[in-house]
């Protein structure tokens, strides 16, 4: 009935579901997990505020890659904090660029832009050329680095997921001295060496919930925790084992 | 009925094609399999449908620059607009109509926008020498680490590396294959648990 070689995976899925479904409940008791402080987070109000001052506009991109694949989370949590970004954009009152390269994602942004400035009570003060789409290529490297050059933001918010693109990006961002914040699974080293905050491993992917501050969404990230120990224990329990020639842990997992 | 549709029915499309997929990828059964398959082809197709969207958009925003004869810019708009829809018409003409314009097609693909994205590709390393020059600053035991492991997969990678010191290669390996890998494993790790925690908010609707 079940597919071979995948059960195990099941059975761990399962796991962290009811997992997920008790911090949740947990949650909607008042019971939410102590989660740290992110410095990049925090920091995205800061640089709109940087950009306010300097009356320059910012800049925001939710990655290069779609909604479909194993990207998607991260394209998602690119869009929230697009999201976020428009809306304290909207309130100080400069102008707004974002950028994307995947045309399912073009009307997705527009419509969250566009309900930030609603949400702000500032729907006139909306422009069409505030959202920008532009086709994945060389084309996109290009045109990041032109509106770096042209339009000289302050502040650069890029999370998502992100080729090499981030290279010039992160790059261009810095020659016009705009504050970078930025985040991506491929190539994490180009933003930790090159943002002035990055956003590491699953803060990416969590970067939605950790921006609304929603309680019950704040608690889902204490399940990741709990199954990160179950994982470092199978990983550790299995090292040992093997290394003793046990392969319980292995022919469990195989399964 | 209809605000119940526009509110609540994204949400539960989610919720229920994903169950649907993550059945069909656990469970044998071939009804679940041929809606997966059923699916996957809708969604291929909705995807190519939204390359019209691309095209509009483009379009539509270049055009706007156009009309308002914006101060260094228009023309640049009049020269991208030209150049999209003339490669699409000779794209459809070269399949359908003449061979020889095929040959066009590939030459303007292959000599002009091929060779100007390997020159283009080029500044990369430009940018990541100044990035690494930035960020490459020993201001404790951690970034002093961080500086010799870099120096050595630097002198590593050179192939005038080894004339340097013939120990490189063994160092260089080792530091990819340990440290680096392990690294790896674990950010790739939470970045997949976290990305499963942020597909469990979606299906049970905690979060748009």
């Amino acid at each position: 009935m079940f597919v071979e070689g995948r059960v195990f995976s099941m059975v761990l899925l399962i796991s962290y579901f009811l997992i997920f479904v008790y911090y949740i409940q947990n949650a909607k008791k008042g019971i939410v997990p102590n989660v740290r402080t992110i410095p990049a987070i925090e920091a995205i109000s800061e640089a709109v505020g940087r950009a306010a001052e300097m009356g320059r506009a910012v800049f925001s991109a939710p990655g290069q890659a779609s909604l479909t694949g194993s990207t998607a989370a991260q394209t998602l949590s690119g869009l929230a904090c697009l999201e976020y970004t428009a809306g304290l954009v909207a309130e100080a009152g400069v102008p707004f660029i974002g950028l994307t390269c995947r045309q399912e994602i073009f009307p997705l942004m527009v419509e969250k832009v566009k309900n930030q400035y609603l949400l702000k009570g500032k729907p006139d003060e909306y422009r069409d050329e505030y959202c920008r789409y532009i086709p994945y290529g060389i084309a996109y490297d290009l045109t990041v680095m032109t509106i770096a050059e042209r339009e000289r933001p302050a502040a650069c918010i890029a999370v998502g997921y992100f080729w090499h693109a981030c290279i010039y990006l992160i790059e261009a961002m810095h020659r016009v001295g705009a504050m970078t914040i930025g985040g991506s699974e491929l190539l994490p080293f180009v933003f930790v060496g090159g943002c002035d905050y990055a956003l590491l491993g699953d803060e990416i992917v969590n970067a939605d919930a950790l921006l609304t501050k929603d309680p019950i969404q704040l608690a889902s990230m204490g399940s990741v925790d709990i199954i990160k120990l179950i994982s470092v224990f199978l990983m550790l329990a299995g090292s040992i084992l093997l290394t003793f020639g046990a392969d319980i842990i292995l022919n469990i997992i195989k399964r | 009925m209809s605000e119940w549709i526009r509110n609540q029915g994204p949400k539960w499309v989610v919720t229920i094609i994903s169950l649907i997929l993550i059945v069909s990828f656990y469970v044998v059964q071939p009804q679940v399999d041929a809606m997966d398959s059923t699916i996957t082809k809708w969604g291929t197709i909705i995807a190519s449908w939204m390359l019209l969207i691309g095209v509009a958009s483009l379009s539509l925003y270049h055009l706007n620059l156009i009309r308002r004869r914006t101060p260094g810019r228009w023309y640049y708009s009049a020269w991208l607009l030209f150049i999209l829809y003339f490669m699409c018409f000779l794209g459809y003409l070269s399949d359908y109509q003449s061979p020889g314009l095929k040959t066009i097609y590939d030459s303007l693909y292959t000599k002009v926008y091929a060779v100007l994205s390997s020159s283009t590709y080029g500044i990369c390393s430009f940018y990541l020498t100044s990035m690494a020059f930035r960020s490459f600053r020993a201001r404790n035991w951690e970034a002093a680490a961080f500086v010799a492991a870099g120096l050595v997969i630097t002198f590593y990678q050179m192939p005038a590396g080894v004339a340097i010191w013939s120990g490189i290669v063994p160092t260089g390996e080792w530091i990819l294959n340990f440290p680096v890998k392990a690294g790896q494993r674990a950010w790739i790790m939470a970045i997949g648990m976290g990305t499963v925690a942020a597909a469990f908010r979606r299906i049970l609707q905690l979060r748009e």
